[in-house]
């Protein structure tokens, strides 16, 4: 089972955070800066797995991608398998630059909800839904394409926004 | 009208990053305050957008439990995008001690039997907020979704089930069957999700699943995807152990993947279903050793990291297999990635036996030298894991004493070394055990002693005194043995051991004491006198020290000397005599546990008090007729 889901910048700050085992508000804080000690002092050329069960957990490991300024963490049991997630990782960022065309860290900052629904299709409660990124995305289509349906609610000649000013 | 002014979630968030280095300010001024009066709003679309904010602000650090009421609220939205925001601030941010949580089960009841989208939806939010008592008011909805009509929601009903159990176990019993029914469903990624959840299940008891091993073998035999492949593999090696008849029945679909298997993740799982309950199956175990052979091997460090675990895994099920790849762990050894070393150094600690204790601590000490000075970290556990090998079940392994004391010697000078303590046990340890060695001992830490730059060593960390003085001690208390006895004076008189803390020159104190004694025994009556001269000339620091120990032990080396030299001759060497008997008795290590055998003796009461209790506002002056038992 997946434990967290962290995207954190170069410098610490996290820009898309998933608990899937709750946590009071400071120890998520916490975690999100071990992990990024964790990660960031690793050379080039590392293996992309770290352990640290001190911090997470006996029988906890850590897989963790950097894409540009991006570190993707993934907190997880011994019932995943390591080079799994690594795949995992990779579906969900091909399927961020699906979504926000040559994504980059602006992207998750500014479109949070779009990333949080992304990543929705594919983990769940700790559990993978899906690895296949051609299902995740048709999903996601269906999804936003549902969101952005006009209000009937709304009167014609109100928000001069117009649409949905959630997205 | 709110709505037209209100910041959308995409303006908070510039308005943050506007004021760099101010943020928190900004947020507890500005943004909070605005984002509150939002949240409280009627208006339920200036409502779902506060919300939104809120969650951000929340995984950015602040406090948001006021937005938790107004979530709710837009989770019970009609229109889906404020619903969508209402879920997603829910996922974020409540948890177990969130009250608002007893407003939202039929709430999400009314969800999960509306539309597909928000169904999964709620079946989303719920697998990732679930509580026991949302497991015990809505598992019997979710279970109902398993025969849904549409696959996704099937498969986000099955792990939203699982989330349900894991709070809810007594659920398991009734919902078993419906479960392992989806094994048999039509669409191949319920099925997969079926079996992801049953591998859950299957790790933390597999005693309980295996009627389920004819289903799962079915599955394995025909499927076609590498992660349901890996998930029943990891089925297997949670069940394989209880059962050994599966082993035999196995051995035909891992020699198929071991052989056909294009990807390393799925080879691995073999590998680890071979070791823990293949071993008496020849082909599978031979095949699995090579597969290991492969990934340790590898170029890629992601599969050399899996090659290790493998031996790791290997090294408990099958050792004398495990030592064939003790070349290639020690070659892994020397790369910088501080995973690999980490698992080779707990690998090498056990593969190690009598003949391979040798060569493999001298790379693992040269390894913590090279990396003392960037890696300090990795260097002290490299140096503890090789006191553990050579000092394991009280050294077994280790022949050559004189070998390893220089090799204590040596990390002790080690620049960062955070051992000293651990060094100096071991050195003291061997001291009192091991007689044969003592004369090696003397020798190999003279040189720590003799050495002037560990004395003048201005790191504040630096734990090089406990083992000077453990070499001090060890050289008072064999005094008998010390060769070179005015090298030895000389060092242990050098002006930089005023620097040294306290107790160590304290033990430096003594061990010349004793030196000094056990030479005037035995020595001629000039060299003895010119070691006492020596010792007069040299001690000035010590009776200045600042330290009150320091300064009653070098009164009393003091008062030594004078008795020596106003004695001279024969008189000199009887009182000498004297005293290095007093030095001379031997104590031998004491157990951590004898104390608890001295039998407390009748009538004693450890427990009362021995003074008696001061009258309130009797003060100091009771405690002042009384002196120590």
């Amino acid at each position: 089972m997946i434990h967290y889901f962290l995207v954190v910048n170069s410098s610490g700050k996290p820009r898309l955070t998933r608990f899937y085992r709750q946590e009071p508000r400071e120890r998520q804080q916490e975690l999100v800066a071990a992990a990024f000690q964790l990660v960031v002092r690793r050379p080039a050329g590392a293996c992309n797995f770290v352990e640290d069960e001190a911090t997470f957990g006996p029988g906890t490991k850590v897989v963790y991608r950097q894409f540009a300024t991006l570190f993707f963490i993934v907190v997880c049991d011994q019932a995943e398998s390591s080079l799994g997630i690594l795949d995992l990782i990779q579906v969900y960022v091909e399927a961020l630059d699906q979504v926000f065309e040559n994504v980059c860290e602006l992207n998750l900052v500014f479109s949070q909800p779009k990333a949080y629904v992304l990543l929705d299709e594919i983990v769940t409660g700790g559990l993978v839904l899906d690895t296949n990124s051609r299902e995740v995305m048709a999903r996601f289509r269906e999804v936003d394409r549902a969101m952005r349906a006009p209000d009937p609610s709304q009167s014609p000649k109100g928000n001069p926004q117009g649409g949905n000013s959630l997205r | 009208m709110q709505a037209l002014f209100q910041q959308s979630l995409k303006d908070m968030i510039a308005g943050i990053r506007a004021h760099p280095g101010r943020e928190a300010a900004h947020v507890h001024n500005v943004v909070i305050p605005v984002t509150r009066k939002e949240a409280s709003s009627p208006d339920p679309r200036v409502k779902a957008v506060a919300v939104q904010k809120a969650a951000y602000l929340h995984m950015m650090g602040f406090p948001a439990d006021w937005a938790a009421f107004p979530t709710v609220e837009a989770m019970s939205s009609q229109r889906l995008s404020y619903k969508a925001a209402g879920y997603q601030a829910a996922t974020l941010t409540f948890n177990s001690e969130t009250d608002v949580m007893l407003l939202i089960p039929n709430l999400l009841k009314k969800d999960l039997a509306a539309s597909p989208l928000e169904c999964c939806m709620a079946l989303d939010c719920l697998s990732n907020i679930m509580t026991v008592d949302l497991a015990r008011d809505l598992i019997a909805d979710v279970f109902g979704l398993l025969s849904s009509s549409r696959p996704i929601v099937r498969r986000r009903a099955l792990l939203c089930l699982f989330k349900g159990l894991e709070k809810f176990p007594d659920a398991l019993r009734p919902c078993f069957k419906g479960l392992c029914e989806r094994l048999d469903d039509s669409e191949t990624p319920v099925v997969s999700a079926a079996v992801s959840v049953l591998c859950e299940l299957c790790v933390r008891h597999p005693q309980n699943y295996l009627q389920l091993v004819p289903a799962l073998y079915r599955l394995l035999q025909a499927s076609q995807s590498n992660w349901m492949t890996l998930k029943l593999l990891k089925c297997f090696a949670a069940l394989v152990p209880l059962e050994p008849r599966l082993a035999k029945k196995l051995a035909g679909p891992i020699e198929h993947l071991l052989t056909s298997s294009e990807a390393v993740s799925v080879r691995y799982e073999c590998v680890q279903v071979v070791v823990v309950g293949m071993a008496s199956q020849e082909r599978p175990v031979d095949l699995a050793i090579q597969a290991v052979q492969g990934f340790v091997a590898s170029s890629d460090p992601n599969v050399r990291y899996l090659g290790l675990c493998a031996v790791q895994a290997l090294l408990q099920a099958l050792p004398s297999r495990a030592q064939e790849f003790r070349e290639t762990v020690l070659q892994c050894l020397d790369g910088s990635d501080t995973t690999l070393v980490r698992r080779c150094l707990e690998l090498l600690a056990g593969m190690v036996d009598g003949e391979t204790l040798v060569p493999t601590v001298g790379v693992m000490a040269g390894k913590a030298s090279a990396l003392a000075l960037q890696d300090p970290e990795t260097s002290g556990r490299i140096v503890k894991l090789l006191t553990e090998m050579c000092s394991g079940n009280r050294y077994a392994l280790l022949s050559d004493f004189g070998w390893y004391l220089r090799l204590l010697v040596e990390l002790a000078q080690l620049p960062h070394s955070r051992h000293g303590g651990l060094i100096a046990d071991q050195i003291s340890d061997i001291a009192l055990r091991v007689e044969a060695v003592r004369g090696d001992l003397l020798s190999a830490v003279r040189p720590l002693l003799c050495d002037p730059s560990l004395l003048s060593n201005r790191d504040p960390g630096s734990t090089v005194h406990r083992v000077l003085h453990v070499a001090a001690w060890a050289t008072g208390e064999l005094a008998a043995l010390v060769p070179q006895r005015r090298e030895v004076l000389e060092a242990l008189l050098q002006p930089g051991v005023r620097h040294l803390p306290r107790r160590t020159q304290v033990a430096y104190l003594v061990a010349l004491t004793k030196i000094l004694v056990a030479g005037q025994a035995g020595a001629e009556g000039g060299e003895a006198d010119s070691w006492a001269g020596l010792v007069r000339a040299h001690m000035g620091h010590f009776l200045e020290s600042p330290h009150q120990e320091v300064q009653v032990q070098a009164r009393e080396l003091e008062q030594v000397l004078g008795v020596l030299e106003g004695a001279g001759g024969a008189a000199g060497a009887a009182f000498a005599t004297q005293l290095a008997g007093a030095f001379g008795d031997t104590l031998g290590p004491v157990s951590l546990k004898a104390q608890s055998k001295v039998a407390v003796p009748e009538g004693l009461d450890l427990a009362a008090p021995e003074l008696a209790q001061p009258e309130a506002g009797g003060g100091a002056e009771d405690g002042a007729g009384h002196s120590g038992a």
